[in-house]
């Protein structure tokens, strides 16, 4: 199986869970109002949610049929009709939003005019069965599936188009989400995947996991403003699921040790990715570079730890992930050492652990394809300073945390979280990354508590643990 | 477009159709044109184009060795495209062309399939339909999202 056939099972769970986050919105929202009106407000976006449930049991079944190599809709003696059950499902799909569109705008016309282009491509699925059933193989049939899937494309561009144009006029993150869901349906409609190279494909099929973990995270935060966190939190989702869908792939399914540390490792890039959006929410609305400089720290773990592992499992060149990875995961180290003295008020010195750790990675990268090992034993005198840079956020939060409890102030998990957060990561990644490990190095896992207590520090959900 | 008149070499006019919406003799406009752009061409090497008077303009084009004048509305949007359709007909039928043909040209290439007045009631039909769709999508999100 290819990892696009393989996401289509992700992408039917995250479309059910995501049209549950929908249902449960709008049942909170309509029960907190007597208005009869606003009520019924609601119903289009019942309608909607039953509408992605529809998808997201086609999703189910077409990776279910794809997984045993039997299509639902059997022709004799003509195999390749996988995708046709999705295709009716999609349309079923489309009419719940078509519906639910036409309630929205209000104008019947654009409804029946939706629903005749339905009816179009439905007959012509049919039409292109009958045909096939015939002919065993036609380009004729095949072109009515296409044009079937264009009628569909433009069907789910109208309803983009109508929530994208809600979301510039309330400039909510839930409507934002859902006209994203929908152009990257738009993307995922399998006729595309006929005439795409597989690793455009793929890119497809991560964007398309996004759309439904948009959707779960708008929904259950439906107070936030339209911000580029959401992407975040979508990427959150989809890249760990595009690893462990890689690891069908690749063949290491097989291989427990490797599963074990790769959904760990993913679970580490969902708690990076969640951290970055966080910061970045966060730094929208205190315009705060030090918040800002978490993030870009965060969201450079996260992508060190993507590209270390898709290297690892062969899905990228091995050697120069590793060597992404570790200018990432360096990168990222270094930035805290400057969020830290920031911190601590020297804004002047803030810039000198980028000064010593330039040099010293540009070295170090110099030494590829070297194993990692090699490089820094070569580099070493450049190394061990930047290592000792490693270790000034950790000093730096330890020495903050011991003065606010000592002053009795609130908040002072935060730094302690990150301190220990960070010593951890040093002391894990760092020794093994110079054992050259096959497949996968086991640090790539076990960091996930490093960044478990990083996420909790940074988004204070630690204080209110300890409280 | 009002009228066509194809004029020779020699000023004669060949064929024409339309002059019933000017006064005097067809024939007249054959030498006329043909004298005018003699003129012009001699005093400054280029030859005339376009004839405007009162409500009515004449677009005058060359195809081959014949003059295609046509009559049109002074704000007749179209006329220019209108008299090069017709001079590439012109040039593709050469000489069989009669007034008849022109009547038959003049109809293929005016043929409206609706009226400006129809078209703008389609227009401020959608115009109306896409502003209702606007504001209930807008109440409709604020009250929801």
């Amino acid at each position: 199986m290819e990892v696009y056939e393989i996401a289509y099972l992700f992408l039917g769970l995250a479309t059910i869970v995501a049209a549950g986050t929908i249902i449960n919105y709008s049942r909170k929202r309509s029960a907190a109002t007597t208005d009869p009106e606003l009520k019924a407000a609601f119903r289009p976006l019942y309608i909607f949610a039953i509408g992605m449930i529809v998808f997201g049991i086609g999703a189910l079944l077409t990776y279910y049929e794809l997984l045993i190599q039997v299509p639902w809709i059997q022709i004799p003696e003509v195999t390749n009709t996988y995708y046709y059950l999705l295709y009716y499902f999609t349309l079923g799909e489309l009419f719940f939003f078509v519906v639910s569109g036409t309630m929205i705008t209000k104008v019947r016309i654009i409804g029946v005019f939706m629903i005749i282009v339905l009816l179009i491509a439905f007959l012509l699925m049919f039409n292109a069965i009958i045909i096939i059933e015939a002919q065993r193989i036609s380009s004729i049939a095949q072109n009515y599936i296409d044009f079937g899937y264009v009628l569909s494309m433009i069907i789910l561009g109208f309803v983009a188009g109508l929530f994208t144009v809600i979301a510039r006029d309330t400039k909510r993150s839930t409507s934002m989400a859902l006209g994203f869901a929908m152009i990257v349906q738009v993307l995922a409609v399998p006729g595309l995947y006929n005439i795409l190279p597989t690793d455009l494909i793929v890119a497809i099929a991560i964007f398309s996991l996004m759309g439904p973990a948009m959707i779960t995270f708008a929904f259950l935060r439906p107070d936030q403003k339209i911000s580029g966190e959401l992407l975040g939190y979508g990427a959150a989702f989809a890249v760990p699921v595009f690893i462990i869908a890689s690891l069908f792939t690749t063949g290491y399914i097989s291989d427990i040790t490797v599963v074990t540390i790769a959904i760990s490792g993913a679970i580490a890039i969902m708690l990076t990715a969640g951290s970055a959006s966080y910061s970045y929410g966060r730094w929208r609305e205190t315009k705060q570079s030090p918040t800002a400089l978490l993030m870009v720290s965060f969201a450079s773990f996260s992508m060190g730890q993507m590209v270390g592992i898709l290297g690892s499992i062969d899905i990228m060149d091995k050697g120069i992930a590793i060597y992404f990875d570790l200018v990432a995961s360096s990168f990222a180290l270094v930035l805290f050492a400057v969020f830290s003295v920031l911190a601590a008020g020297y804004r002047t010195t803030a810039s000198l652990p980028l000064i010593i750790y330039l040099p010293a990675i540009i070295f170090t990268v110099s030494t590829y394809p070297d194993p990692i090992s090699v490089a820094v034993i070569r580099w070493i005198y450049l190394v061990l300073p930047v290592m000792a840079l490693f270790f000034i956020p950790v000093v730096i939060f330890f020495r903050v945390w011991r003065r606010m409890k000592a002053a009795g102030t609130a908040g002072r998990m935060r730094p302690l979280g990150l301190s220990i957060g960070l010593l951890v990561y040093i002391l894990i990644r760092f020794p093994l990354m110079l054992v050259d490990f096959e497949p996968l190095d086991p640090s790539y896992g076990l960091i996930s508590i490093a960044f478990f207590v990083l996420w909790l520090s940074t988004t204070g959900r630690l204080d209110r643990i300890r409280q | 477009m009002y009228g066509i008149f194809l004029i020779n070499e020699a000023g004669e006019t060949v064929a024409s159709m339309g002059w019933e919406n000017l006064e005097g003799d067809s024939a007249l406009l054959g030498g006329f044109v043909s004298a005018l752009q003699m003129f012009i061409k001699k005093i400054s090497g280029n030859e005339i184009n376009e004839l405007q008077f009162g409500e009515l303009k004449l677009l005058i084009g060359k195809a081959g060795d014949n003059y295609v004048v046509t009559l049109h509305a002074f704000n007749d949007a179209d006329a220019r495209a209108h008299n090069q359709e017709v001079i590439k007909f012109v040039i593709e039928q050469g000489d069989n062309i009669d007034d008849g043909v022109l009547n038959l040209v003049n109809e293929m290439i005016t043929q409206e399939t609706m009226s400006e007045d129809d078209k703008q009631k389609v227009r401020s039909g959608i115009r109306g339909m896409t502003d209702e769709a606007m504001t209930s999508m807008k109440e409709w999100g604020k009250k929801v999202f």
